[in-house]
């Protein structure tokens, strides 16, 4: 099944579901944030991510290189954990909750799957050309 | 029809693409055997570079998705660049196919 | 992907678990003055308690068969609107009908400040909600535009 799909398909679609955990983990959160001894929940994902990679610090690269990152091939390579935060002080009626901070989470994490979703049709879009373009 | 890829000036300072389309109208022995090695290794550049766009475009959006590029325009931008050179060499290929069935067509 | 239902539930019980906050301030706000109540005595002051709705035993979010999934987080709910348990407030006014033979009488313990000032982060909340609810709808409109092309 390889060579037709680049990693991208892949990788994309993960960091897509990781977003989406994530607005439900903030959405849940918003919902407690005046719940008396709630602790406000989140995902650890990038974490997982980069211990499944090589230890390399890869940076985006100008030049052409050979060496191809050991990125997860397929979901089983990772874990991202819902994790509870309860090492936080307590605001707000009981609660760990800082509500502009979730918002801002919030946005941040809306933010950054619109542009995942973009870069999946751009890649899409990158196959079409020449599925569609060639007479 | 060619002139809109003169803009652009990927394809070099001589604008081979130019001389093959109009190789089809007026044919002359010197202008042909002037275009081939020149044009030969404009179109590797060219496409060489558009393999490295591709490839850039997919590191970009990889490292992006593990969360280590955090630039949303950088990563927008690469993708948008490697979609746009695939277009023009795509382009350019279609040009060269048309000129050579024009050839081809005046042959007879 | 996961299912974007169940992410707008738990926006949803938000909005009604504030609704029903909002609808208990504004009875207390309404009965602030209110001597004789239909449980005999003065109005007494209304909460609501809220609690999380997390189900453990459902599971924890991890791949399986290539597919996020949690179960588990499902918002939050109205435990109980419980009286507030405080003493009445005492003000001298012998021209009331209800004074005691001192001319105290037994006022409700809403404090209306108090009372506002929980409007405003009820309502606070409920938009934090309607916001939450709008980015989960954002999530479905973005996955729509993937290969619509460029």
């Amino acid at each position: 099944m390889a060579g037709l799909y680049n990693s991208n398909f892949t990788t994309l679609a993960m960091a897509m579901d990781v977003a989406s955990l994530r607005n439900e983990v903030y959405a849940h959160n918003i919902a407690n944030a005046e719940t008396p001894g709630y602790k406000r929940r989140e995902v650890s994902f990038e974490e997982n991510f980069k211990n499944a990679l090589s230890s390399d610090d890869l940076r985006l690269k100008t030049s052409r290189s050979k060496h191809i990152p050991n990125y997860p091939t397929s979901f089983d390579d990772i874990d991202p954990d819902v994790t509870q935060i309860t090492n936080t002080t307590i605001t707000n009626d009981g609660s760990n909750v800082d509500i502009d901070k979730e918002m801002a989470a919030l946005s941040a994490n809306t933010l950054r799957y619109q542009t995942l979703t973009r870069l999946m049709d751009l890649n899409i879009v990158r196959y079409n050309i020449i599925l569609k373009g060639t007479r | 029809m060619a002139q809109s890829i003169d803009p652009i000036g990927r394809i070099g300072s001589t604008n081979p693409i130019q001389k093959v389309s109009r190789v089809g109208q007026t044919p002359k022995q010197a202008e042909k055997s002037e275009i081939e090695p020149d044009f030969m290794k404009i179109l590797q550049q060219a496409l060489e570079e558009t393999n490295t766009d591709q490839y850039e475009a997919e590191q970009a959006a990889d490292e992006f998705a593990a969360g280590r590029l955090s630039n949303i325009h950088d990563v927008l931008i690469s993708a948008e660049k490697a979609a746009m050179s695939l277009r023009l060499t795509l382009e350019v290929r279609n040009k060269i196919v048309d000129a050579y069935r024009e050839i081809m067509r005046m042959q007879l | 992907m996961l299912d974007v239902f169940r992410t707008l539930n738990i926006s949803a019980s938000g909005l009604t678990a504030q609704r029903a906050r909002l609808d208990v301030i504004a009875s207390n706000i309404a009965n602030a003055e209110t001597t004789r109540s239909d449980e005999g005595g003065p109005y007494r002051r209304k909460a609501v308690i809220f609690r999380e709705v997390f189900e453990e035993a459902v599971g924890e979010a991890h791949y399986r068969d290539n597919r996020l999934q949690t179960d588990s987080m499902q918002g939050v709910e109205i435990a109980a609107i419980e009286a507030d348990k405080r003493p009445f407030r005492l003000v001298y006014d012998p021209s009331h009908p209800d004074a005691n033979d001192e001319g105290y009488v037994q006022m409700p313990n809403v404090n209306v400040l108090r009372e506002m000032v929980d409007l405003i982060n009820a309502q606070r909340s409920y938009e934090a909600n309607v916001t939450a609810m709008n980015a989960t709808k954002s999530f479905v409109n973005a996955a729509l535009q993937i290969g619509k092309g460029g």
